[in-house]
């Protein structure tokens, strides 16, 4: 019950909120962030069934599984690895993602942290080595596999951002409990991407959407289709609460 | 298990709304990962605190929210947030012009927030965005709710005024 001192919105501003689709998240973003998480926890980094979790994983390894946790929840994998890479190892694309196109990861800085200490400010460069010319290096053969695989990546980015696009409103409608709404996005999705990167999370959110839609029986049947599609899927906790949610 | 959440879990499903949460607050780049990393592992480390008869999401933006105020009071935060140039990006295809127009609200929203103070920000965004009752938000926020309602009957006058100087501005109105 809202308090009686505060005016509802204006017709058309509460239209804009309605509308306005939530901020997306950069590729690659969630791998990354989960891997810094994990290892700010000092939690074990999940694993496909079977596979032992070794200790000694090298870093890229660790991405790399958590990378195939996460599905394609989001993240076209086999560029996102780049951007995720932790500076060493080539990170191949997950099963489902189309031809994963193998890159090399280049080193990146460590990100940075929030409660990094001031650091004082780098000593002035030798006058001697600033006059040192630069030397230009014809492209190598490593710098044109990359471009290579930008412009394939940039290909896949334009159909993902469109995919994504219809996630985020399905997502919206739904915390919103706009469970109609949510529902015919998701069909949409189906329709126009059937074999997508978003496959995984869409399938998801149609189960939360049956679950508010009071389809339970539908819901049931969907999520356990989700279950044998995606055994190892980080979004199967998301399902199940929705399934057991009264 | 932690303490009765997951982070698997909560990551799963929470992560869009911690991001969206962040990122209309005025957080970026990666200011936004920075503290959207805090959030969880804070999350984490006070799951004790977490009372699982009650929904996760409130108490989650919650953190969130002194994540970002603690972040801001800190003397470099002010050198670290990046002002973000504008969305360049070439919509094709049938519902290139929809996507043109989301593009076009959510620049709005997140202008029109701007004018905001972080208190009534947060109360708006979680109110009138993510959809979490008053009393939910004042127990997040530690809050009584006739201060929750203050925020939000402010921010709701604010904001309809930045949207109208936004509006007019472009031509719209």
């Amino acid at each position: 019950m809202i308090d009686s001192n505060v005016k509802p919105l204006p017709r058309d501003i509460a239209d804009l909120l309605q509308s306005a689709p939530r901020p997306e998240m950069p590729a690659g973003f969630e791998a990354k962030l989960l891997t810094r998480i994990q290892a700010s926890l000092e939690v074990p980094v999940p694993t496909r069934r079977g596979e032992a979790s070794s200790a000694s994983a090298s870093p890229g390894a660790e991405t790399s599984a958590a990378l195939s946790k996460m599905g394609s929840w989001g993240i076209p994998i086999s560029i996102a690895a780049l951007t995720v890479g932790v500076g060493s190892g080539i990170l191949v694309g997950r099963a489902t993602a189309p031809e994963p196109v193998p890159v090399i990861a280049e080193a990146t800085p460590p990100p940075v942290s929030p409660a990094r200490p001031e650091t004082p400010p780098p000593p002035a460069a030798d006058p001697q080595e600033q006059r040192e010319p630069v030397k230009s290096e014809p492209p190598s053969r490593k710098t044109e596999t990359k471009r290579q695989a930008d412009m394939a990546g940039s290909t896949r980015d334009v159909s993902l951002a469109d995919e994504r696009a219809l996630i985020e409103i399905a997502r919206t409608a739904l915390a919103k409990r706009q469970t109609g709404k949510a529902l015919e996005t998701l069909q949409a999705h189906a329709e126009k991407f059937s074999t997508g990167q978003l496959v995984e999370e869409r399938e998801s959110l149609w189960v939360q959407a049956l679950v508010n839609a009071g389809e339970k029986a539908q819901a049931l049947k969907k999520a356990e289709a989700f279950r044998q599609r995606f055994p190892d899927s980080m979004l199967l906790p998301a399902v199940d609460a929705a399934l057991t949610a009264p | 298990m932690m303490q009765g959440l997951d982070i698997n879990q909560l990551y799963g499903t929470e992560l869009p709304y911690v991001y969206s949460f962040l990122y209309r607050l005025g957080c970026r780049n990666t200011e936004l990962e920075d503290l959207a990393h805090d959030v969880f592992v804070t999350a984490m480390r006070r799951s004790s605190t977490y009372d699982p008869s009650r929904p996760v999401r409130p108490w989650l933006l919650g953190i969130a929210f002194r994540v970002v105020a603690d972040a801001r009071r800190r003397p470099s935060a002010q050198r670290e947030r990046l002002e973000v140039p504008s969305e360049d990006v070439a919509y094709e295809g049938e519902d290139a012009d929809e996507r043109l127009a989301q593009r076009d609200r959510r620049a709005l929203i997140d202008e029109a927030l701007t004018s905001l103070d972080a208190d009534r920000r947060a109360v708006f965004v979680m109110y009138e965005l993510e959809g979490i009752p008053a009393a939910e938000i004042a127990e997040a926020m530690g809050t009584p709710v006739a201060t929750t309602y203050s925020r939000l009957r402010v921010g709701r006058e604010e904001f309809t005024a930045a949207v109208r100087r936004i509006q007019l501005r472009r031509g719209e109105r």
